[in-house]
């Protein structure tokens, strides 16, 4: 028996950004702010169409819907975006109280 | 220095609406490439900022290469556990206040990795907490109608 080759795990995954420009990076924040809040306000009809499912939403629109995260990610990066550019929200059928 | 995260409210059904302050910011630290988005939640309960299942799986952390934490967490929930440790972290939030340097970055020794459930559906909330270790840095908290500030 061959022992079985160990995959090398990467240390991160996705594009790297090298000389990010502090100004894009805040705008960046702005816009993924301003997707959150549209989630928050179109919870209830996003709920009816992708209940139990991951959204990803860029400038108000829902790109992506999926049942896990690994989906989620593989869909994404074939539209060439990474998870962190675009706001992300599971919408359970019940809401989640959290407890810290 | 001025923040202000976003106030968002879960209703479950008989309850008043229970509000949860969550803030977008960035983390830089040697074992990740680039600056990555971090949605957290503002955590006053939790000394340190911790990375959760989300964020660990999709920021792509290779958390078993990870050092274990020498200390013990205690999580909501009771249960004890050593969370793991993400060394050199710079979380750059966005100011409102001192339009010159809009950006302040809080360079922390260390942030908690937590071990990524294996079924994430278990805890598929896509954000991480933002614990003291920040947050002792805004000693004051205003809420005013739907928007919480953090002020020093």
């Amino acid at each position: 028996l061959k022992p079985k080759e160990k995959k090398k795990v990467p240390a991160a995954i996705g594009k790297a950004r090298d000389n990010v420009d502090f100004a894009d990076l805040i705008e960046e924040r702005r816009q993924l702010q301003l997707d959150y809040v549209w989630i928050f306000q179109q919870r209830p009809s996003l709920q009816k169409d992708f209940v139990n499912k991951y959204v990803a939403v860029r400038n108000k629109e829902v790109i992506v819907s999926a049942l896990d995260v690994q989906s989620l990610m593989r869909r994404l990066r074939k539209k060439g975006l990474r998870t962190d550019e675009v706001a992300v929200e599971f919408l359970s059928e019940h809401p989640v109280c959290c407890q810290l | 220095l001025s923040v202000t995260p976003n106030v968002v409210y879960t209703s479950i059904a008989g309850h008043d609406p229970v509000p949860q302050a969550r803030i977008i910011g960035s983390i830089e630290c040697p074992r990740l490439e680039g600056i990555r988005n971090v949605n957290f939640l503002i955590d006053s309960g939790s000394c340190f900022t911790t990375l959760l299942s989300y964020d660990v799986v999709t920021l792509g952390i290779d958390w078993k290469s990870l050092p274990i934490a020498t200390f013990m967490c205690r999580g909501a929930n009771g249960v004890c556990f050593r969370p793991r440790i993400l060394p050199d972290v710079k979380i750059h939030l966005t100011s409102n206040v001192g339009v010159p340097i809009p950006e302040v970055v809080f360079e922390l020794p260390f942030i908690n990795v937590v071990e990524p459930l294996k079924n994430l559906r278990d805890d598929p909330d896509p954000y991480s907490v933002l614990g003291m270790d920040v947050l002792c840095n805004f000693p004051i908290w205003r809420w005013q109608s739907d928007k919480l500030f953090l002020l020093k």
